[in-house]
């Protein structure tokens, strides 16, 4: 029998956000990438979940919550969950 | 009346015995002269010049039949049976010399003529002898006898020292040889002597260029101008009379030179004698200077001649070799800076861009030659040309077939990009390195400053102004700066992707350099797939320390923002336990730090390095893509699989998984058994002990990339299918054919049933949607 044994292995994964909504609605950017003020996906340009389980980035909610206090999709109120 | 005639007759008489004598003997009896002039005077007071003129030329042609014809004659069969050389050149010397001297006397008398009458008739006389005396001379120009003074001009010239040759023997035959083409240039023919002077510099030039084909390491033009300012013109100076006064032995410069008319000694006779002394003295200065004038003059003209000679002859060559030259670079670079010189004397750059065409048709743009082959060449010829013709226009017009033809390869963007990220050709890296300095350096306002016309000679048509910098004309061969970042986003993915040890500080320099050129934002992308690769390394770091049950050292993770990254192929599998439980623990990791985004693994990329001993101690080392190396390490539980069971362990289905098997068996690590059954072969033959086995993955083939191509239309299917199904809710598959046949018109819905199938079940495995009983539906 052959002995195989594993020297060194690249292995390629990609991550996503854990939502069921693909872009935001607000900028409509995929989740995936990043608001139009980032420039670089993921911890810089996270993204937040209401209670109505609606998700935006961060830095899109932000600024919509500057005049409202609702989520923009539902109208139901916001905080952070 | 007839006493007239009788005049005319007797003077006719007279002067015939008169220039035969003078012709003999050359000489004058100045007591005939006075006779003579006494007689002329008074036959011809009356008659009209044109009748004077038509009898002194009958009985000028009554002594050339005599004595002139027969010397030719003489002299065209001494040439066309030649006897000894050096009798030879001593009968047509004399030959041409009794020539002079018939010429001189038929001067003299009509001079002696003249006097009597105007200065006017005088010159009319002279003008219409010089005319019908060049018209008999033609004759003796045969090829016979420029053959015949070639081989003189050539012996003479291979003489190397004129002023003192070796043997008496030679002395004579160069001395023969000057003075017949100083009594050629007497007798008005110094054109041919010149002509076969050019012929036999020009073989000499030839037989020089010659021994330098194919050089390209040396400068010629200077030593071929030194050799012109030595050699040929102290040859030309010396047959053409002008020897200085340390070299001339003899006195015989002033024996041949041309006696010029004012000089005959009847004008002189006729002054008195203080008048005599001081015009003779003047004129002698006068004349030799005016001679001395001339002969600058014609000097000059030959030497700016045989200077232009020289660089049209070494442009030829140094043409015709052009494809060489340019293959050669830099090594060629005195050839180039040689050929640049040349061509600003003569005007042969049209002729070079025919040429080079011509040559780069027949031996680059080919299917033998390598797409690297022909973008290195290019650039060389960029290289080159810049050199050559500094005004671009001979690059851009050859420019023109080469980039037509590289558009039609397929893989040149690929082997720009290879060229600029392999460690061997940093050259055409430095090359880009200093484009792009220098375009930081200029605004668009220096830029407009340097503004000139096009030069004349400009094709208006695709001139190409940026023809300053190598990179950007390869660049510009695919027209858009896109598709290149774009070529050359998927070799960096490629790289970070399957290599083993990928050197990160390197690429970052590379896209650091690349951002000079094309700004910041269009390596945006490469920056954040350099930025993913840093942080998956400390993720794994961290993972490392935290992860008790984490001790396997060999795994590299790279963890990609995938929306940056060219699409990975989704070709997933599920590998052995023993590498899911590694994958498993750091997608736990992962997902607890980085909360809440979750890891899908996408394993037909990356790559495996295995060790493989056999049974008999033998270890081969292999690298293999991340699917093989599995189904290799699931050999090494059994020997023996049969193709079902692989596609079980791993979840795939079996004709993707033969396809990626078949380069396994090809290579000799498997066997296929009868029945799809699969063995570990125990005695591999080749010796990979030392030496890495790379099994590559069948390299994307081009149907494969249309395919891929195509999958973005299945994209937009995919929408289609989601809305069909939302408000359908169940479909079988035949009826969502009809509808999107109906529905999708832009692009148009080409696919047939079965296709559809294949995509929809693709979808099934994916979990976006499941199929009960025949009918899809969205998978909630």
């Amino acid at each position: 029998m052959v002995v195989v044994k594993l020297e060194k292995a690249k292995v390629t994964c990609h991550w996503t956000w854990n939502t069921k909504d693909e872009t935001c609605g607000i900028c409509q950017m995929p989740f995936d990438g990043c608001c139009p003020d980032c420039k670089i996906p993921g911890d810089d340009c996270p993204i937040v979940w209401g209670p109505c389980e609606h998700s935006f980035h961060l830095h899109c909610i932000l600024k919509w919550l500057n005049s409202r206090q609702h989520c923009p999709l539902c109208r139901r109120e916001w905080h952070f969950n | 009346m007839s006493s007239h005639w009788d005049k005319i007759e007797y003077a006719e008489e007279l002067l015939t015995s008169f220039l035969l004598n003078c012709v003999s003997t050359s000489k004058m009896e100045w007591i005939e002269i006075e006779r003579i002039r006494g007689i002329v005077e008074v036959t011809f007071e009356k008659s009209s010049i044109m009748f004077l003129d038509t009898v002194l030329r009958e009985l000028i042609e009554d002594v050339f039949q005599k004595i002139g014809a027969p010397l030719i004659i003489k002299l065209t069969e001494n040439l066309e049976q030649p006897s000894k050389s050096g009798e030879l050149l001593l009968q047509v010397s004399n030959s041409l010399e009794q020539l002079v001297e018939f010429r001189k006397s038929c001067i003299e008398l009509l001079l002696l003529i003249g006097s009597v009458r105007s200065k006017k008739d005088t010159a009319l006389l002279e003008n219409s002898f010089e005319t019908w005396f060049s018209c008999k001379l033609t004759s003796i120009v045969t090829p016979q006898f420029e053959e015949f003074l070639r081989t003189f001009a050539k012996a003479s010239f291979q003489q190397v020292d004129w002023s003192c040759p070796e043997s008496d023997a030679e002395k004579l035959s160069m001395e023969g040889f000057f003075s017949v083409c100083t009594y050629l240039e007497s007798l008005g023919l110094s054109v041919l002597v010149l002509q076969v002077l050019y012929k036999v510099i020009l073989n000499e030039l030839q037989s020089l260029l010659k021994i330098h084909e194919g050089n390209f390491t040396i400068r010629l033009l200077p030593s071929l101008s030194n050799w012109l300012d030595s050699n040929v013109i102290n040859w030309l100076r010396w047959i053409l009379g002008m020897r200085t006064e340390a070299s001339v032995s003899g006195s015989q410069l002033s024996n041949v030179s041309p006696l010029p008319c004012h000089q005959s000694p009847l004008l002189l006779e006729r002054m008195s004698p203080t008048d005599k002394a001081h015009v003779m003295k003047d004129e002698e200065a006068k004349t030799s200077e005016n001679w001395y004038l001339e002969k600058e003059k014609l000097y000059t003209q030959c030497y700016l001649r045989i200077d232009h000679l020289i660089a049209q002859e070494l442009a030829r060559l140094r043409i015709s070799e052009m494809f060489d030259i340019v293959v050669d670079y830099p090594d060629s670079l005195p050839t180039l800076e040689d050929l640049k010189d040349c061509l600003q004397k003569t005007d042969q750059k049209r002729e070079l861009s025919k040429a080079f065409k011509l040559q780069l048709n027949k031996r680059l743009l080919h299917a033998g030659a390598t797409t690297s082959d022909i973008l290195a060449t290019y650039v060389h010829a960029i290289h080159s040309l810049r050199i050559v013709d500094p005004d671009g226009n001979i690059l851009s017009d050859i420019s023109k077939p080469v980039r037509k033809y590289l558009q039609n390869r397929s893989d040149t963007i690929r082997c720009i990009i290879y060229g600029l990220t392999n460690e061997t050709e940093d050259e055409t890296f430095q090359e880009l390195i200093s484009a792009s300095q220098n375009m930081a350096e200029e605004d668009e306002e220096a830029i407009e400053a340097k503004w000139m016309p096009l030069p004349a000679d400009a094709p208006y048509d695709e001139y190409v102004s940026g023809m300053d910098d190598a990179f950007g004309i390869l660049l510009s061969i695919y027209g858009s700066k896109e598709s290149f970042l774009n070529e050359y986003r998927t070799a960096l993915a490629d790289r970070i992707l399957k290599s083993l040890d990928f050197q990160l500080d390197k690429e970052m320099r590379n896209v650091e350099l690349l951002k000079l050129r094309f700004g910041e934002s269009s390596l945006h992308s490469c920056d954040i797939m350099l930025r993913d690769l840093r942080e998956s390394r400390r993720l794994l770091t961290s993972a490392k320390e935290q992860i008790s049950s984490w001790k396997d050292e060999s795994f590299e993770i790279v963890v990609c923002s995938k929306i940056v990254w060219p699409k990975l192929t989704d070709e997933s599998f599920v590998p052995p336990v023993e590498i899911r439980c590694a994958l498993d623990s750091f997608q736990k990791h992962f997902e607890e730090m980085k909360k809440p985004r979750k890891l899908l693994w996408d394993l037909s990329c990356g790559a495996m390095k295995l060790s493989l001993t056999t049974e008999k101690g033998q270890t081969i080392s292999v690298r293999v893509s991340p699917l093989q190396g599995c189904v290799l390490i699931l050999f090494g539980r059994h020997g023996q699989w049969n193709l079902q069971q692989l596609c079980e362990e791993l979840s795939v289905s079996a004709d993707f998984l033969k396809r990626k098997i078949l380069p396994l068996v090809n290579q000799g690590l498997l066997q296929e058994l009868n029945g799809e059954i699969y063995e570990f072969v125990e005695s591999y033959e080749g010796n990979f002990e030392k030496e890495e086995l790379i099994i590559e993955e069948e390299t994307m083939a081009e149907e494969e990339r249309s395919e891929q191509t195509g999958s973005s239309n299945i994209w937009i299917y995919e929408r289609y299918i989601y809305g069909i199904l939302e408000s359908f809710q169940a479909l079988p598959l035949e009826r969502i054919h009809k509808l999107l046949k109906v529905f999708v018109i832009n692009p148009r819905y080409d696919k047939t049933e079965y296709e559809l199938n294949g995509l929809l079940t693709n979808l099934v495995q994916q979990q976006k949607l499941k199929c009960i009983d025949g009918l899809f539906m969205v998978n909630k």
